[in-house]
């Protein structure tokens, strides 16, 4: 059981880095990114081609991928959610489904639908070894990074000028305006940053998981069930809905077998719904 | 009034809703150091013509000139960096921020980040209710405090006009008096104003110009001593019952 509840929390950790970047853009840009499962795992598969073609050195390979998906999340919110955002939030969510299905197409005409994986330093290693309780060195990887990115983010969002006016742009968008304030340009700075710190998740979940070109799909159900438990918007809330989902599997395949792993989280997922929709740590929106 | 220095000029304004004709031929003036009232009853235009000349809506005919450059169709954030600052009706302060993050946004165009320091001991001093609550959120303030905050925040912006929408609104009269008494400071200080206020006396005595709006027209202008709280209301009342007899809505 401790093994469960420990393995849980840190499943939850890389759990809640999936989901930040869902509930980052739902906050600030008020759009749902259907393709944010999908827009993580072709990071995945920039660093597997970067570190398999040009750099033998995988966080040489996460960085670049880190530029590389900075100016892809310029790209799509510039040309593709801020030309539709004014007609509501619905169209630009279908752009994103749209989006989503081109990724899933692409990836599979250029990879095929086979599985991948990405190397890592620390597979087959262990951070902690006894009778009592095992952590592997990639689980503690995972969450660790996590946490201090997901910090990070809480940081650039609260103490700098550019957080602080993305902030207003999101909280007020007619008085960002008329402070000077370009809304549409925070709204860039928000998704190149946020899929800046996708690509970090990318790297962590091809390392940890094999992935092929639909993966995506399932990590934007994670990502969903994250956001959801700890409130869309509030970055510190997919600490929480990370952790409470993580465990929820884990503890649900320790008592009922793996196979129960997947149903637990939803089941958690509804419950949740029903008594508190808004999410734990939900900000109030106003527009 | 002159020429010179004249710093904001609408002419000829048309706005629409759909089909509907919000303000119709709207002309106005703002000189360097007034005091502009417009005046009129609730839904009569004004807050159209406000947003218009910042840009919040697009007017179908005329022109707003802001030092004698033509500023429709640029965009809200780009007139807001020109030097006009503008208070929203309902204030519109950031509600999840610090009294002192909002004056931080407040000097967001560039002319103002460099005057920063020198603003908020201004604001400081016209306001020092704020400064006691510098650390707090913005929702936690009272709606004077509240209203004190979006004047401040547009003070910030070392403006040479501030707009203000409906700034009494819901205030009790002895924290209205206070409000206008800034202004003034303000007002002498090089700012001028223009002034969105439903109550005729109040805007006549804080204005040296007014324009009455009725039914998205300008029905009446002239500088405030020579416009009375009685002349005014006659306009309102003549318009208003040929409005019944006629009975088109």
């Amino acid at each position: 059981m401790l093994q469960a509840i420990i393995t849980g929390l840190l499943m939850g950790g890389l759990y809640a880095l999936i989901g930040v970047g869902l509930s980052l853009i739902f906050g600030i840009v008020k759009v749902t990114n259907i393709a944010h499962g999908d827009l993580m795992i072709v990071s995945t598969f920039f660093i597997m081609v970067i570190v398999t073609k040009l750099v033998n050195n995988i966080y040489l390979a996460l960085a670049i991928t880190i530029v590389i998906m900075a100016i892809i999340g310029f790209l799509i919110q510039k040309f593709l959610i801020n030309t539709v955002i004014d007609q509501g939030a619905e169209t630009a969510m279908l752009v994103m489904f749209g989006l989503s299905i081109a990724i899933q197409n692409a990836l599979t005409l250029i990879f095929g639908a086979g599985n991948n994986a990405l190397p890592s330093p620390v597979k087959g290693t262990n951070f902690i070894k006894s009778d009592l309780v095992s952590i592997s060195g990639q689980y503690a990887v995972n969450f660790i990074v996590a946490i201090v990115l997901i910090v990070g983010l809480a940081l650039i969002m609260d103490k700098t000028p550019l957080g602080r006016s993305i902030r207003a742009a999101s909280s007020d968008t007619m008085a960002a305006e008329l402070m000077g304030i370009n809304t549409k340009t925070m709204y860039v700075w928000a998704m190149a940053i946020t899929m800046a710190a996708t690509a970090v998740a990318g790297l962590l979940v091809g390392q940890t998981y094999s992935f092929f070109p639909y993966t995506g799909t399932q990590f934007l159900i994670i990502a969903f069930g994250v956001v959801v438990i700890g409130g869309m918007g509030s970055i510190f809330g997919t600490l929480i809905g990370g952790a409470i989902l993580g465990l929820a599997q884990m503890i649900a395949a320790y008592l009922f077998g793996t196979a129960y792993q997947t149903l637990a989280g939803y089941i958690v997922l509804l419950i949740l719904l029903t008594v508190r929709p808004q999410g734990l740590l939900s900000k109030k929106v106003r527009k | 009034m002159s020429d010179r220095d004249k710093l904001l000029e609408v002419t000829g304004l048309d706005v629409f809703y759909g089909d509907l004709q919000a303000i119709k031929d709207i002309n106005i003036e703002v000189h360097k150091g007034d005091m502009v009232a417009l005046i009129g009853a609730n839904g009569v235009g004004k807050s159209t013509l406000l947003q218009a000349i910042m840009g919040l809506n697009k007017p179908k005919n005329g022109s707003v000139k802001w030092k004698g450059k033509e500023i429709v169709g640029m965009t809200t954030n780009k007139i807001a960096q020109l030097g006009i600052a503008m208070t929203p009706e309902g204030s519109h302060i950031f509600e999840d921020m610090t009294v002192y993050e909002n004056l931080l946004l407040g000097a967001y165009p560039k002319h103002a980040k460099a005057r920063r320091e020198e603003s908020k001991a201004l604001v400081y001093k016209t306001f020092p209710a704020l400064k006691e609550k510098e650390k707090q959120l913005a929702t936690f303030l009272s709606g004077g405090q509240r209203q004190m905050l979006a004047i401040a925040r547009a003070m910030m912006a070392s403006p040479e006009l501030i707009i203000c929408d409906e700034i009494s609104l819901g205030l009790a009269p002895i924290m209205i008096k206070d409000i206008y008494a800034s202004l003034h400071t303000i007002n002498e200080a090089g700012v001028s104003f223009l002034l969105v206020e439903q109550e005729t006396k109040r805007a006549l005595r804080n204005s040296n110009y007014a324009y009455v709006i009725v039914h998205g027209q300008v029905v009446m202008e002239g500088p405030s001593n020579t416009l009375s709280e009685e002349k005014i209301a006659e306009v309102y009342f003549g318009v208003d019952q040929n409005e019944e007899k006629g009975g088109d809505e």
